[in-house]
């Protein structure tokens, strides 16, 4: 067994122990360990290929409506409906994103990706889509994951897998390609190689991880709308988790993951909606500001430092 | 036999025509040298044959096959390869990992590695970082990375640029060694006319953008037009 094998090993035995431990908040982690897929997902392209993605919602989204449109309107059982709804988001999001990331690259690409969730978040709203996609009602209700242990100890299980398999795509030569495209693509090129297959496969990777997450999210929340799926402060919420938590590092985005949306459950309590997204963006802001590297690697640095 | 045939190219750039109907023949295990005053188009050249810029007339034929479709890996992969004039580097990663990254896309086994860097004086300095390099060692690790694609075509630019003459006559043996040992072709682009003559086989004078003369060293340094586009 390999040291990072243990590492996600450990990961996964104690996210489970807390979910035993907090058993009457079972339903919070649940989002947390969602967030966290999304928040790693996201990170993988965005952090190791140098391409800001603002529309990762788009893997989320289409996943989620495929997977709904099929378990509403043609009543496929959840169990076809979201294999569905997987190939469609990944494989849509990824002939979506791919021929753009080709093309344009740096403030571009951001811009288009971001302008891209907009499209979309519009399109699903419009009149002509109502009979399809419910418009602003969304698509309700449909066939539900409930909130249970088995839910949130697969959740994990598969958050643990797909981080471990980031982290071997990461060390493998097309890492290594990574690596060098994401300083200098000239380099990559003149040593025979297209920079762009390499971020392609990472975003494919990340498509995947993505829609997966989707589809089960939009399953465990019994409705497909734009808020869970399009949505633009859907995708700021994770960008915001993996900053905080450290976006060069997967576990640095459950991290932040857990750390955003435990905090979101404490102030919900004390202050209430407008002000709580304020302390957490505040938050993302001060840390991005201070220490762009993100808490975990500062709190793991400590760590080392403490017991040497 | 011929291994780069460049033909008829034009290379416009906004304002600017970089390449006037250049042509440019090298045969196999040359080595040939590319040289003209500043801004007479010689980077653009070598950088057009890479495919780094698309010409916009003329064609580039290399072992009698067209580049024109190829982008810039393709060709690097059919042989080609370039060194550039300033060092380029990534900060943080290995001397190690940027020769391994010319070996991934043809999967040159790893103990290739540690022979090119052997073969061009880096062996004791692979696990340094780039920046610790001095100016003759960051030179040498541009002829790994290169070397590390197995290439046919070596291009150089400015390779002496910044090295004094003794690191300069150490240079000129490794240049000479592969290209005796390996067959390597080689197209030198420099300055220092000096040490092109101790090298090259055959020398291509460029101004403006024209090539203007073509012969042996000791032709084109007494032709009329070369010497008038070097001292005015």
């Amino acid at each position: 067994m390999t040291k990072e094998s243990t590492k996600w090993i450990i990961v996964f035995i104690l996210l489970s122990a807390s979910t035993v431990l907090f058993k009457n908040h079972l339903y919070v982690l649940i989002y947390a360990s969602f967030f966290a897929i999304f928040a790693m997902s996201w990170s993988f392209f965005t952090s190791f290929s140098g391409y800001l993605n603002l529309g990762h919602v788009i893997f989320i989204g289409i996943a989620g409506y495929t997977t709904a449109i099929f378990n509403y309107h043609l009543n496929f059982p959840m169990i076809l409906s979201m294999p569905i709804g997987v190939i469609a988001g990944a494989g849509g999001g990824w002939l979506l994103l791919n021929p753009l990331h080709r093309k344009i690259s740096g403030l571009s690409f951001e811009m288009v990706t971001f302008l891209g969730i907009l499209v979309l978040s519009d399109l699903v709203l419009t009149s002509y889509l109502r009979p399809i996609t419910g418009a602003d009602l969304g698509i309700s209700p449909i066939d539900s994951l409930l909130s249970s242990f088995p839910l949130i100890i697969g959740l994990n299980l598969f958050m643990c897998i797909s981080g471990y398999l980031f982290v071997r795509f990461l060390n493998s030569k097309h890492g290594k390609v990574l690596d060098f495209a994401r300083k200098n693509t000239d380099l990559v090129k003149t040593a025979g190689l297209d920079p762009h297959k390499y971020s392609g496969l990472c975003l494919l990777y990340s498509g995947i991880v993505g829609a997966i997450g989707g589809v089960l999210y939009i399953h465990f929340s019994g409705s497909a709308g734009v808020s869970n799926t399009f949505s633009l402060s859907f995708q700021i919420h994770m960008i915001v988790m993996a900053i905080i938590g450290g976006r060069f590092s997967m576990f640095g985005s459950i991290f932040g993951a857990y750390f955003v949306i435990l905090l979101e459950e404490y102030l919900r309590g004390v202050v209430g909606g407008p002000v709580e997204n304020m302390i957490i963006y505040s938050i993302g802001f001060c840390v991005y500001f201070f220490s762009p590297e993100g808490l975990f690697p500062k709190i793991t640095g400590l760590k080392k430092k403490l017991i040497g | 036999m011929t291994i780069l045939e460049v033909k008829n190219i034009d290379k416009l750039f906004p304002g600017v025509k970089a390449l006037k109907d250049v042509s440019m023949t090298i045969e196999k295990g040359e080595i040939r040298g590319l040289i003209g005053p500043n801004g007479s188009g010689k980077t653009t050249m070598i950088r057009t044959i890479l495919g780094f810029y698309k010409q916009d007339k003329g064609d580039i034929l290399y072992e009698g096959e067209s580049l024109f479709k190829d982008d810039i890996w393709t060709r690097v992969n059919k042989g080609l390869s370039l060194t550039y004039q300033t060092p380029t580097y990534v900060s943080g990663l290995s001397i190690y990992r940027h020769i391994e990254l010319g070996t991934i896309a043809k999967n040159i086994p790893g103990k290739r590695i540690y022979e090119i860097a052997e073969e061009v004086g880096l062996a004791d300095n692979v696990n340094k970082d780039p920046s610790e390099l001095t100016a003759l060692s960051a030179k040498k690790l541009e002829i790994a990375k290169a070397l590390s694609t197995n290439p046919q075509l070596l291009m150089l630019d400015e390779i002496f640029a910044g090295l004094s003459f003794e690191e300069g006559e150490q240079m000129i043996d490794m240049l000479k060694n592969l290209n005796k040992e390996k067959d390597m072709t080689i197209l030198l682009i420099d300055h220092n006319l000096r040490m092109v003559k101790k090298m090259v086989n055959k020398t291509t004078v460029i101004n403006m953008g024209v090539v203007i003369a073509e012969g042996s060293f000791d032709e084109i340094i007494e032709d009329e037009e070369v010497r008038k586009a070097y001292l005015g």
